[in-house]
Protein backbone atom coordinates (compact mmCIF):
# COMPACT_ATOMS: atom_id res chain seq x y z
CA UNK A 1 0.00 0.00 0.00
CA UNK A 2 2.58 2.43 0.99
CA UNK A 3 4.79 1.52 -2.25
CA UNK A 4 1.89 2.24 -4.45
CA UNK A 5 0.75 5.88 -2.35
CA UNK A 6 4.73 6.32 -2.81
CA UNK A 7 5.20 5.92 -6.66
CA UNK A 8 1.47 7.87 -7.00
CA UNK A 9 3.03 10.37 -4.82
CA UNK A 10 6.30 10.92 -7.09
CA UNK A 11 4.84 10.14 -11.04
CA UNK A 12 1.51 12.13 -10.21
CA UNK A 13 1.50 14.40 -7.26
CA UNK A 14 4.84 15.65 -7.35
CA UNK A 15 5.00 16.72 -10.72
CA UNK A 16 1.73 18.46 -10.94
CA UNK A 17 3.29 20.97 -8.05
CA UNK A 18 6.57 20.76 -10.24
CA UNK A 19 4.69 22.02 -13.76
CA UNK A 20 2.25 24.33 -12.24
CA UNK A 21 4.82 26.42 -9.81
CA UNK A 22 4.54 29.27 -11.63
CA UNK A 23 0.67 28.96 -11.31
CA UNK A 24 0.99 28.35 -7.82
CA UNK A 25 3.40 31.09 -6.72
CA UNK A 26 1.20 34.00 -8.82
CA UNK A 27 -1.76 33.20 -7.28
CA UNK A 28 0.41 32.96 -3.92
CA UNK A 29 1.71 36.71 -4.16
CA UNK A 30 -1.73 37.87 -4.64
CA UNK A 31 -3.59 36.06 -2.13
CA UNK A 32 -0.80 36.52 0.81
CA UNK A 33 2.14 38.82 -0.98
CA UNK A 34 -0.24 41.40 -2.50
CA UNK A 35 -2.78 42.77 0.41
CA UNK A 36 -0.82 44.65 3.28
CA UNK A 37 -2.92 43.37 6.11
CA UNK A 38 -3.39 39.46 5.11
CA UNK A 39 -5.85 38.15 7.85
CA UNK A 40 -8.16 41.44 7.36
CA UNK A 41 -7.95 40.83 3.89
CA UNK A 42 -8.91 36.96 3.81
CA UNK A 43 -11.27 37.77 7.29
CA UNK A 44 -13.28 40.13 4.76
CA UNK A 45 -12.41 37.89 1.40
CA UNK A 46 -14.10 34.62 3.39
CA UNK A 47 -17.07 37.07 5.17
CA UNK A 48 -18.66 38.24 1.56
CA UNK A 49 -17.93 34.29 0.92
CA UNK A 50 -20.18 33.05 3.46
CA UNK A 51 -22.53 35.92 3.09
CA UNK A 52 -23.36 36.73 -0.21
CA UNK A 53 -24.71 33.92 -2.25
CA UNK A 54 -23.84 35.06 -5.72
CA UNK A 55 -19.89 35.28 -4.80
CA UNK A 56 -20.21 32.17 -3.05
CA UNK A 57 -21.21 30.90 -6.02
CA UNK A 58 -18.44 32.06 -8.11
CA UNK A 59 -16.13 30.85 -5.72
CA UNK A 60 -17.54 27.51 -6.19
CA UNK A 61 -17.02 28.24 -9.98
CA UNK A 62 -13.67 28.80 -9.70
CA UNK A 63 -13.19 25.73 -7.70
CA UNK A 64 -15.13 23.63 -10.13
CA UNK A 65 -12.06 25.52 -12.70
CA UNK A 66 -9.42 24.38 -10.61
CA UNK A 67 -10.90 21.21 -10.40
CA UNK A 68 -10.82 20.66 -14.09
CA UNK A 69 -7.49 21.96 -14.33
CA UNK A 70 -6.83 18.73 -12.01
CA UNK A 71 -8.87 16.61 -13.67
CA UNK A 72 -7.60 17.12 -16.98
CA UNK A 73 -4.04 17.04 -15.55
CA UNK A 74 -4.86 13.58 -13.72
CA UNK A 75 -6.51 12.13 -16.61
CA UNK A 76 -3.58 13.09 -19.48
CA UNK A 77 -0.99 10.95 -16.54
CA UNK A 78 -2.80 8.34 -16.59
CA UNK A 79 -3.65 7.63 -20.39
CA UNK A 80 0.15 8.72 -21.02
CA UNK A 81 2.36 5.73 -22.68
CA UNK A 82 5.33 6.51 -19.87
CA UNK A 83 2.22 5.98 -17.32
CA UNK A 84 0.79 2.92 -18.81
CA UNK A 85 2.14 0.83 -15.78
CA UNK A 86 -0.17 1.94 -14.23
CA UNK A 87 -3.19 0.04 -15.16
CA UNK A 88 -1.69 -2.03 -12.81
CA UNK A 89 -4.00 -0.40 -10.77
CA UNK A 90 -7.14 -1.51 -11.67
CA UNK A 91 -6.32 -5.21 -11.50
CA UNK A 92 -6.96 -4.37 -7.56
CA UNK A 93 -9.94 -4.62 -6.07
CA UNK A 94 -12.36 -1.82 -7.30
CA UNK A 95 -13.02 0.08 -3.78
CA UNK A 96 -8.88 -0.09 -2.85
CA UNK A 97 -8.23 1.37 -6.29
CA UNK A 98 -10.94 4.27 -5.52
CA UNK A 99 -9.14 5.09 -2.53
CA UNK A 100 -5.33 5.10 -4.19
CA UNK A 101 -7.91 7.59 -6.82
CA UNK A 102 -9.07 9.84 -4.17
CA UNK A 103 -5.73 9.89 -2.64
CA UNK A 104 -4.27 11.43 -5.68
CA UNK A 105 -7.47 14.02 -6.02
CA UNK A 106 -7.13 15.02 -2.53
CA UNK A 107 -4.01 15.83 -2.87
CA UNK A 108 -3.78 17.54 -6.42
CA UNK A 109 -7.08 19.43 -4.72
CA UNK A 110 -5.36 19.89 -1.65
CA UNK A 111 -4.82 23.72 -1.87
CA UNK A 112 -9.09 24.53 -2.48
CA UNK A 113 -9.58 21.53 0.37
CA UNK A 114 -7.35 23.82 2.79
CA UNK A 115 -8.83 27.55 1.90
CA UNK A 116 -12.65 25.53 2.32
CA UNK A 117 -11.58 24.40 5.59
CA UNK A 118 -11.01 27.96 6.98
CA UNK A 119 -13.98 29.28 5.10
CA UNK A 120 -16.21 26.46 7.26
CA UNK A 121 -14.24 27.40 10.16
CA UNK A 122 -15.05 31.27 10.01
CA UNK A 123 -18.87 30.22 8.92
CA UNK A 124 -19.62 27.63 11.90
CA UNK A 125 -17.66 30.53 14.43
CA UNK A 126 -20.11 33.29 13.12
CA UNK A 127 -23.40 31.03 12.99
CA UNK A 128 -23.33 30.54 8.73
CA UNK A 129 -23.89 27.29 9.42
CA UNK A 130 -26.23 27.02 5.72
CA UNK A 131 -22.59 28.77 4.45
CA UNK A 132 -20.29 25.87 6.31
CA UNK A 133 -22.65 23.00 4.75
CA UNK A 134 -22.76 24.27 1.57
CA UNK A 135 -18.95 24.78 1.11
CA UNK A 136 -18.05 21.41 2.85
CA UNK A 137 -20.63 19.61 0.54
CA UNK A 138 -19.48 20.94 -2.52
CA UNK A 139 -15.94 20.06 -1.88
CA UNK A 140 -16.73 16.52 -0.54
CA UNK A 141 -18.34 15.69 -3.96
CA UNK A 142 -16.20 16.95 -5.80
CA UNK A 143 -13.18 15.44 -4.26
CA UNK A 144 -14.95 12.08 -3.98
CA UNK A 145 -16.90 11.99 -7.27
CA UNK A 146 -13.64 12.60 -9.41
CA UNK A 147 -11.70 9.73 -8.80
CA UNK A 148 -14.96 7.88 -10.47
CA UNK A 149 -13.99 9.83 -13.70
CA UNK A 150 -10.14 8.24 -13.20
CA UNK A 151 -11.30 4.71 -12.50
CA UNK A 152 -13.39 5.06 -16.14
CA UNK A 153 -9.96 6.27 -17.53
CA UNK A 154 -8.51 3.11 -15.96
CA UNK A 155 -11.15 1.22 -17.44
CA UNK A 156 -9.82 3.04 -21.07
CA UNK A 157 -13.53 4.56 -21.63
CA UNK A 158 -12.88 7.63 -23.89
CA UNK A 159 -13.57 10.72 -21.45
CA UNK A 160 -14.21 14.12 -22.68
CA UNK A 161 -13.73 16.88 -19.60
CA UNK A 162 -14.82 20.22 -22.01
CA UNK A 163 -16.42 19.97 -24.78
CA UNK A 164 -15.46 23.58 -25.95
CA UNK A 165 -16.82 24.31 -29.12
CA UNK A 166 -14.59 24.01 -32.12
CA UNK A 167 -14.20 27.30 -34.21
CA UNK A 168 -16.08 25.77 -37.68
CA UNK A 169 -16.83 29.47 -39.13
CA UNK A 170 -14.02 30.54 -41.17
CA UNK A 171 -12.44 32.69 -39.50
CA UNK A 172 -9.30 34.31 -40.73
CA UNK A 173 -6.14 32.70 -39.36
CA UNK A 174 -3.14 35.15 -40.10
CA UNK A 175 0.17 33.74 -38.96
CA UNK A 176 0.39 36.07 -35.64
CA UNK A 177 -3.01 34.59 -34.33
CA UNK A 178 -1.98 30.89 -34.91
CA UNK A 179 -0.68 30.81 -31.24
CA UNK A 180 -3.79 31.18 -30.06
CA UNK A 181 -5.74 28.75 -32.23
CA UNK A 182 -3.28 26.24 -30.91
CA UNK A 183 -4.06 27.63 -27.19
CA UNK A 184 -7.76 27.36 -27.88
CA UNK A 185 -7.37 24.23 -29.57
CA UNK A 186 -5.16 22.15 -27.25
CA UNK A 187 -4.68 23.87 -24.12
CA UNK A 188 -8.61 25.28 -23.21
CA UNK A 189 -8.16 24.68 -19.30
CA UNK A 190 -5.16 26.78 -19.60
CA UNK A 191 -6.82 29.44 -21.21
CA UNK A 192 -9.79 29.23 -19.05
CA UNK A 193 -8.00 28.83 -15.71
CA UNK A 194 -5.91 31.72 -16.62
CA UNK A 195 -8.93 34.42 -17.81
CA UNK A 196 -11.10 33.60 -14.81
CA UNK A 197 -8.23 34.40 -12.71
CA UNK A 198 -6.82 37.25 -14.36
CA UNK A 199 -10.77 38.31 -14.17
CA UNK A 200 -10.98 37.64 -10.39
CA UNK A 201 -7.68 39.07 -9.30
CA UNK A 202 -8.86 42.69 -11.51
CA UNK A 203 -12.76 42.33 -10.12
CA UNK A 204 -11.48 41.38 -6.55
CA UNK A 205 -9.45 44.96 -7.07
CA UNK A 206 -12.67 47.25 -7.96
CA UNK A 207 -14.71 45.28 -5.35
CA UNK A 208 -12.05 46.41 -2.62
CA UNK A 209 -10.10 49.19 -3.60
CA UNK A 210 -11.87 52.96 -3.80
CA UNK A 211 -9.86 55.50 -4.82
CA UNK A 212 -10.49 59.50 -3.34
CA UNK A 213 -9.64 60.54 -7.41
CA UNK A 214 -8.29 58.40 -10.58
CA UNK A 215 -4.55 57.46 -9.73
CA UNK A 216 -3.19 54.79 -12.56
CA UNK A 217 -0.59 53.48 -10.08
CA UNK A 218 -2.67 50.95 -8.52
CA UNK A 219 -4.77 49.98 -11.17
CA UNK A 220 -1.34 49.44 -13.44
CA UNK A 221 -0.46 47.24 -10.45
CA UNK A 222 -3.44 45.21 -10.71
CA UNK A 223 -3.72 45.35 -14.34
CA UNK A 224 0.41 43.79 -14.01
CA UNK A 225 -0.29 40.79 -12.23
CA UNK A 226 -3.62 40.14 -14.26
CA UNK A 227 -1.38 40.20 -17.19
CA UNK A 228 1.26 38.31 -15.75
CA UNK A 229 -1.79 35.51 -15.15
CA UNK A 230 -0.83 34.52 -18.76
CA UNK A 231 2.79 33.30 -18.44
CA UNK A 232 2.09 30.06 -18.55
CA UNK A 233 0.45 30.60 -21.59
CA UNK A 234 3.44 32.80 -23.15
CA UNK A 235 5.58 29.65 -22.66
CA UNK A 236 2.99 27.51 -24.57
CA UNK A 237 3.09 29.80 -27.20
CA UNK A 238 6.93 29.47 -27.45
CA UNK A 239 7.03 25.80 -27.25
CA UNK A 240 4.17 25.76 -30.26
CA UNK A 241 7.10 28.08 -32.22
CA UNK A 242 9.52 25.79 -31.83
CA UNK A 243 8.14 22.89 -32.62
CA UNK A 244 4.86 23.50 -35.43
CA UNK A 245 6.02 27.18 -36.45
CA UNK A 246 9.90 26.71 -36.55
CA UNK A 247 9.53 26.73 -40.56
CA UNK A 248 8.51 29.92 -40.29
CA UNK A 249 11.88 31.54 -39.99
CA UNK A 250 12.09 30.77 -43.52
CA UNK A 251 9.72 33.29 -44.04
CA UNK A 252 10.90 36.51 -45.56
CA UNK A 253 9.65 39.02 -42.89
CA UNK A 254 12.21 41.38 -41.12
CA UNK A 255 12.14 41.31 -36.94
CA UNK A 256 10.45 44.54 -36.74
CA UNK A 257 7.20 43.22 -38.37
CA UNK A 258 8.19 39.74 -36.64
CA UNK A 259 7.66 41.82 -33.31
CA UNK A 260 4.18 43.82 -34.53
CA UNK A 261 3.07 40.60 -35.00
CA UNK A 262 3.75 39.59 -31.32
CA UNK A 263 1.95 42.76 -30.27
CA UNK A 264 -1.06 41.91 -32.32
CA UNK A 265 -0.84 38.59 -30.65
CA UNK A 266 -1.17 39.81 -27.04
CA UNK A 267 -3.48 42.92 -27.67
CA UNK A 268 -5.59 39.72 -29.01
CA UNK A 269 -4.82 37.49 -25.49
CA UNK A 270 -5.35 40.48 -23.49
CA UNK A 271 -8.74 41.23 -24.79
CA UNK A 272 -10.68 39.85 -21.93
CA UNK A 273 -8.29 41.92 -19.37
CA UNK A 274 -8.71 45.13 -21.65
CA UNK A 275 -12.38 45.21 -21.76
CA UNK A 276 -13.04 44.19 -18.05
CA UNK A 277 -10.34 46.77 -16.58
CA UNK A 278 -12.86 49.69 -18.89
CA UNK A 279 -14.88 49.49 -16.07
CA UNK A 280 -12.88 51.13 -14.25
CA UNK A 281 -13.05 54.04 -15.96
CA UNK A 282 -13.28 57.65 -14.36
CA UNK A 283 -12.97 56.07 -11.05
CA UNK A 284 -9.78 54.77 -10.97
CA UNK A 285 -8.01 56.21 -14.53
CA UNK A 286 -8.30 58.43 -17.10
CA UNK A 287 -9.02 57.56 -20.92
CA UNK A 288 -4.87 58.64 -21.80
CA UNK A 289 -4.14 55.91 -18.21
CA UNK A 290 -6.16 53.40 -20.69
CA UNK A 291 -3.37 53.70 -23.19
CA UNK A 292 -0.85 53.26 -20.83
CA UNK A 293 -2.70 49.77 -19.20
CA UNK A 294 -2.26 48.59 -22.77
CA UNK A 295 0.84 49.16 -23.30
CA UNK A 296 1.76 47.65 -19.25
CA UNK A 297 0.34 44.45 -20.87
CA UNK A 298 1.97 43.74 -24.05
CA UNK A 299 5.07 45.50 -23.49
CA UNK A 300 5.29 42.78 -19.79
CA UNK A 301 4.05 39.64 -21.83
CA UNK A 302 6.43 40.83 -24.68
CA UNK A 303 9.52 41.14 -22.48
CA UNK A 304 8.37 37.40 -20.54
CA UNK A 305 8.65 36.14 -24.41
CA UNK A 306 11.46 37.59 -25.60
CA UNK A 307 13.54 36.53 -22.64
CA UNK A 308 12.43 33.02 -23.50
CA UNK A 309 14.89 33.51 -26.06
CA UNK A 310 17.85 34.16 -24.04
CA UNK A 311 18.35 30.62 -22.94
CA UNK A 312 15.85 30.15 -20.73
CA UNK A 313 14.13 26.63 -21.12
CA UNK A 314 12.38 25.24 -18.14
CA UNK A 315 9.33 26.95 -16.35
CA UNK A 316 10.84 27.04 -12.95
CA UNK A 317 14.13 29.29 -14.15
CA UNK A 318 10.81 31.26 -16.43
CA UNK A 319 9.12 31.92 -13.28
CA UNK A 320 11.84 33.29 -11.37
CA UNK A 321 13.19 35.57 -13.42
CA UNK A 322 9.46 37.37 -14.35
CA UNK A 323 9.02 37.16 -10.19
CA UNK A 324 12.12 38.90 -9.98
CA UNK A 325 11.17 41.99 -12.88
CA UNK A 326 7.41 42.03 -11.01
CA UNK A 327 8.58 43.09 -7.73
CA UNK A 328 11.71 45.44 -9.78
CA UNK A 329 8.39 46.90 -11.47
CA UNK A 330 6.06 46.93 -8.30
CA UNK A 331 8.48 49.69 -6.79
CA UNK A 332 8.63 51.70 -9.95
CA UNK A 333 5.48 51.99 -10.71
CA UNK A 334 5.19 53.62 -7.26
CA UNK A 335 7.02 56.64 -8.24
CA UNK A 336 4.76 57.45 -10.99
CA UNK A 337 7.55 56.81 -14.36
CA UNK A 338 4.01 57.12 -16.42
CA UNK A 339 4.34 56.10 -19.92
CA UNK A 340 7.87 56.30 -20.17
CA UNK A 341 8.20 53.01 -18.19
CA UNK A 342 6.08 50.60 -20.87
CA UNK A 343 7.92 52.14 -23.84
CA UNK A 344 11.37 51.12 -21.89
CA UNK A 345 9.74 47.85 -21.29
CA UNK A 346 8.81 47.61 -24.81
CA UNK A 347 12.39 48.39 -26.33
CA UNK A 348 13.99 46.27 -23.96
CA UNK A 349 11.43 43.48 -25.15
CA UNK A 350 12.02 44.57 -28.71
CA UNK A 351 16.48 44.64 -27.96
CA UNK A 352 16.57 41.18 -26.41
CA UNK A 353 14.01 39.56 -29.59
CA UNK A 354 16.11 41.21 -32.40
CA UNK A 355 19.40 40.20 -30.72
CA UNK A 356 18.34 36.46 -30.00
CA UNK A 357 15.64 35.57 -32.17
CA UNK A 358 17.84 34.66 -35.18
CA UNK A 359 20.84 33.10 -32.92
CA UNK A 360 18.04 31.23 -30.92
CA UNK A 361 18.36 27.03 -30.91
CA UNK A 362 17.60 25.82 -27.87
CA UNK A 363 15.01 22.92 -26.96
CA UNK A 364 11.84 24.15 -24.79
CA UNK A 365 11.17 21.57 -21.89
CA UNK B 1 25.43 28.97 -56.62
CA UNK B 2 25.73 28.58 -52.76
CA UNK B 3 29.13 29.37 -51.32
CA UNK B 4 29.72 28.67 -47.73
CA UNK B 5 32.61 30.63 -45.56
CA UNK B 6 33.83 29.23 -42.22
CA UNK B 7 30.62 27.99 -41.55
CA UNK B 8 30.59 26.06 -38.12
CA UNK B 9 27.67 24.44 -36.45
CA UNK B 10 27.80 23.70 -32.79
CA UNK B 11 25.54 21.51 -30.33
CA UNK B 12 26.93 22.48 -26.97
CA UNK B 13 30.18 21.44 -27.17
CA UNK B 14 30.01 19.63 -29.55
CA UNK B 15 30.68 20.62 -33.25
CA UNK B 16 28.08 19.01 -35.88
CA UNK B 17 29.64 20.76 -39.40
CA UNK B 18 32.64 22.91 -40.00
CA UNK B 19 32.88 23.98 -43.23
CA UNK B 20 36.16 26.52 -44.05
CA UNK B 21 35.20 27.21 -47.88
CA UNK B 22 32.76 25.16 -50.22
CA UNK B 23 30.71 26.57 -53.02
CA UNK B 24 27.84 23.94 -54.14
CA UNK B 25 26.72 24.83 -57.44
CA UNK B 26 22.96 25.19 -59.10
CA UNK B 27 22.09 21.89 -60.48
CA UNK B 28 20.42 19.17 -58.42
CA UNK B 29 22.37 17.89 -56.38
CA UNK B 30 22.23 14.75 -54.27
CA UNK B 31 23.82 15.17 -50.51
CA UNK B 32 24.70 11.73 -49.03
CA UNK B 33 26.09 10.49 -45.75
CA UNK B 34 25.36 8.19 -42.94
CA UNK B 35 22.76 8.99 -40.03
CA UNK B 36 24.20 12.06 -37.91
CA UNK B 37 26.63 13.10 -40.56
CA UNK B 38 25.06 16.55 -40.35
CA UNK B 39 22.80 16.81 -43.56
CA UNK B 40 19.63 17.96 -41.90
CA UNK B 41 21.75 20.40 -39.84
CA UNK B 42 23.54 21.69 -43.34
CA UNK B 43 20.15 22.20 -44.85
CA UNK B 44 18.44 23.79 -41.89
CA UNK B 45 21.60 26.27 -41.70
CA UNK B 46 20.67 26.81 -45.43
CA UNK B 47 17.35 27.85 -44.86
CA UNK B 48 17.95 30.26 -41.97
CA UNK B 49 16.15 28.25 -39.28
CA UNK B 50 19.45 27.58 -36.74
CA UNK B 51 22.07 29.57 -35.69
CA UNK B 52 25.92 29.09 -36.46
CA UNK B 53 28.85 30.98 -37.05
CA UNK B 54 30.47 32.09 -40.56
CA UNK B 55 28.03 32.82 -43.68
CA UNK B 56 26.49 31.68 -46.40
CA UNK B 57 26.10 33.61 -49.64
CA UNK B 58 23.49 33.05 -52.21
CA UNK B 59 25.01 33.52 -56.27
CA UNK B 60 27.69 35.87 -54.84
CA UNK B 61 24.54 38.60 -54.15
CA UNK B 62 22.83 37.80 -50.57
CA UNK B 63 24.44 36.77 -47.56
CA UNK B 64 22.69 34.95 -45.29
CA UNK B 65 23.87 36.96 -42.20
CA UNK B 66 23.34 40.93 -44.16
CA UNK B 67 20.89 40.46 -46.24
CA UNK B 68 18.49 37.78 -44.51
CA UNK B 69 15.21 38.45 -45.71
CA UNK B 70 16.42 38.28 -49.77
CA UNK B 71 18.42 34.88 -48.79
CA UNK B 72 15.19 33.49 -47.43
CA UNK B 73 12.82 34.69 -50.29
CA UNK B 74 15.22 32.33 -52.42
CA UNK B 75 15.26 29.34 -50.30
CA UNK B 76 12.75 26.64 -49.77
CA UNK B 77 12.51 23.89 -47.47
CA UNK B 78 10.95 20.80 -47.13
CA UNK B 79 11.59 18.72 -43.53
CA UNK B 80 12.07 15.32 -43.11
CA UNK B 81 9.57 15.06 -40.59
CA UNK B 82 7.36 18.28 -40.89
CA UNK B 83 5.10 18.93 -38.06
CA UNK B 84 2.26 21.53 -38.72
CA UNK B 85 -0.51 22.74 -36.55
CA UNK B 86 -2.83 20.18 -36.43
CA UNK B 87 -5.79 22.52 -36.40
CA UNK B 88 -4.92 24.46 -39.69
CA UNK B 89 -6.80 22.94 -43.13
CA UNK B 90 -4.36 22.34 -45.81
CA UNK B 91 -5.51 25.26 -47.86
CA UNK B 92 -5.22 27.55 -45.00
CA UNK B 93 -1.09 26.43 -44.68
CA UNK B 94 -0.86 26.99 -48.44
CA UNK B 95 -2.42 30.59 -48.61
CA UNK B 96 -0.42 30.96 -45.48
CA UNK B 97 2.76 29.98 -47.38
CA UNK B 98 1.72 31.70 -50.71
CA UNK B 99 1.01 34.73 -48.91
CA UNK B 100 4.40 34.87 -46.94
CA UNK B 101 6.25 33.23 -50.55
CA UNK B 102 4.64 35.43 -52.87
CA UNK B 103 3.63 32.21 -54.66
CA UNK B 104 -0.04 31.42 -56.54
CA UNK B 105 -2.38 29.14 -54.87
CA UNK B 106 -3.78 28.21 -57.90
CA UNK B 107 -0.27 26.94 -59.07
CA UNK B 108 0.01 25.04 -55.26
CA UNK B 109 -3.27 23.36 -55.98
CA UNK B 110 -2.30 21.97 -59.08
CA UNK B 111 0.80 20.33 -57.10
CA UNK B 112 -1.63 18.91 -54.71
CA UNK B 113 -3.52 17.49 -57.44
CA UNK B 114 -0.76 15.86 -58.81
CA UNK B 115 0.91 14.26 -55.51
CA UNK B 116 -3.57 13.20 -54.75
CA UNK B 117 -4.08 15.06 -51.77
CA UNK B 118 -6.05 17.64 -52.79
CA UNK B 119 -9.26 15.87 -51.78
CA UNK B 120 -8.06 16.43 -48.11
CA UNK B 121 -7.50 20.17 -49.22
CA UNK B 122 -9.97 21.89 -47.04
CA UNK B 123 -9.43 19.26 -43.62
CA UNK B 124 -7.45 20.12 -40.72
CA UNK B 125 -4.05 18.43 -41.12
CA UNK B 126 -4.38 16.59 -37.76
CA UNK B 127 -6.67 14.30 -40.14
CA UNK B 128 -3.54 13.57 -42.18
CA UNK B 129 -1.80 10.54 -42.94
CA UNK B 130 2.18 11.29 -42.40
CA UNK B 131 2.88 10.46 -45.72
CA UNK B 132 -0.06 13.11 -46.81
CA UNK B 133 2.10 15.76 -44.15
CA UNK B 134 4.93 15.22 -46.36
CA UNK B 135 3.43 15.25 -49.82
CA UNK B 136 2.40 18.69 -48.49
CA UNK B 137 5.48 19.88 -47.51
CA UNK B 138 7.14 18.97 -50.44
CA UNK B 139 4.36 20.91 -52.00
CA UNK B 140 5.03 24.23 -49.94
CA UNK B 141 8.69 24.04 -50.26
CA UNK B 142 7.51 24.18 -54.58
CA UNK B 143 5.57 27.66 -53.67
CA UNK B 144 7.06 30.99 -54.90
CA UNK B 145 10.47 31.76 -57.36
CA UNK B 146 12.90 29.95 -55.30
CA UNK B 147 16.28 29.85 -56.95
CA UNK B 148 17.02 26.39 -54.43
CA UNK B 149 14.80 24.17 -53.45
CA UNK B 150 15.93 21.79 -49.98
CA UNK B 151 14.22 18.63 -50.07
CA UNK B 152 15.46 16.50 -46.42
CA UNK B 153 14.65 13.16 -47.57
CA UNK B 154 11.52 13.75 -49.99
CA UNK B 155 11.01 10.21 -50.78
CA UNK B 156 10.09 8.78 -46.84
CA UNK B 157 7.32 8.00 -46.15
CA UNK B 158 6.23 8.66 -49.73
CA UNK B 159 3.98 6.20 -51.26
CA UNK B 160 4.99 4.37 -54.51
CA UNK B 161 2.96 5.76 -56.85
CA UNK B 162 4.18 9.30 -55.61
CA UNK B 163 7.79 9.06 -56.07
CA UNK B 164 7.44 8.99 -59.78
CA UNK B 165 5.70 12.03 -59.72
CA UNK B 166 7.86 13.93 -56.96
CA UNK B 167 11.07 13.40 -59.46
CA UNK B 168 8.75 14.49 -62.29
CA UNK B 169 8.34 17.88 -60.30
CA UNK B 170 11.91 18.04 -59.36
CA UNK B 171 13.04 17.32 -63.11
CA UNK B 172 10.84 20.17 -64.39
CA UNK B 173 10.91 22.85 -61.93
CA UNK B 174 14.74 22.37 -62.93
CA UNK B 175 14.26 23.01 -66.07
CA UNK B 176 12.36 25.96 -65.04
CA UNK B 177 15.46 27.32 -63.48
CA UNK B 178 15.54 26.31 -59.59
CA UNK B 179 17.91 24.37 -58.46
CA UNK B 180 17.59 21.35 -55.59
CA UNK B 181 19.59 20.44 -52.65
CA UNK B 182 18.33 16.54 -51.92
CA UNK B 183 19.44 14.30 -49.12
CA UNK B 184 17.71 11.02 -49.69
CA UNK B 185 18.93 7.25 -48.26
CA UNK B 186 17.43 5.83 -51.04
CA UNK B 187 18.76 5.79 -54.66
CA UNK B 188 16.51 7.65 -57.15
CA UNK B 189 15.93 5.42 -59.75
CA UNK B 190 13.35 7.86 -61.87
CA UNK B 191 14.98 7.72 -65.04
CA UNK B 192 13.36 11.20 -65.66
CA UNK B 193 15.74 12.79 -62.37
CA UNK B 194 19.30 13.25 -63.34
CA UNK B 195 21.38 15.07 -60.20
CA UNK B 196 23.85 16.89 -61.68
CA UNK B 197 26.03 16.64 -58.77
CA UNK B 198 26.70 14.31 -55.83
CA UNK B 199 27.74 15.17 -52.19
CA UNK B 200 29.09 13.55 -49.33
CA UNK B 201 28.38 14.72 -45.43
CA UNK B 202 31.37 13.00 -43.60
CA UNK B 203 33.81 14.17 -40.90
CA UNK B 204 31.93 17.21 -39.91
CA UNK B 205 32.23 18.77 -43.42
CA UNK B 206 31.01 18.25 -46.98
CA UNK B 207 32.77 17.19 -50.35
CA UNK B 208 32.00 16.44 -53.65
CA UNK B 209 31.76 13.02 -54.84
CA UNK B 210 31.49 11.33 -58.35
CA UNK B 211 27.95 10.74 -59.13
Amino acid sequence: MRVTLSILQKVVINYFYKINTGFFLMVFFVMFGLPQNVMQFHHSLIDGIIKTPSFLLAVMAAWLLYNGKCMDYVIKQLIHPRQHFLYCLYSLPASTAYMYLLYVQAMVYLPAIIYSGCIIVVALQTQHITAAAEVLLFNAMVTCLTPLLYMGVLLRQPVRLMRVPRIKTRLPKPLFSLPLYHIWHNNKQMLFVSKLFSLFVLYIFFKLFQPDHPDVRPVLLCFMLAAAVNLAIIFEIKFFEDTSLSSVRNFPLTVVRRFVNIQLLYVLLLLPELLFVWKGYAVFFTLTDYAQLLLMGTALLSLCYALLFTGITTMDGFIRIIFVILVILFFIILYNPGILLELCMLALAFGLYASYYYDYGEVME
Amino acid sequence: MLHFSEVQKQYGAYTALHINSFTINSGIVWLQGENGSGKTTLLKLIAGLLPFTGDITLNNTYSLKRQRRQFVQLINYAETEPLYPPFLTGRELVKLYCHAKKGSITETEQLLQQLNIYDAYKKPLGTYSSGMVKKLSIALAFIGCPAWILLDEPLATVDVHSVQTVCNLIQSRHNAGASFLITSHQAFFSGSLFFTTALLAEGQTIKNITV
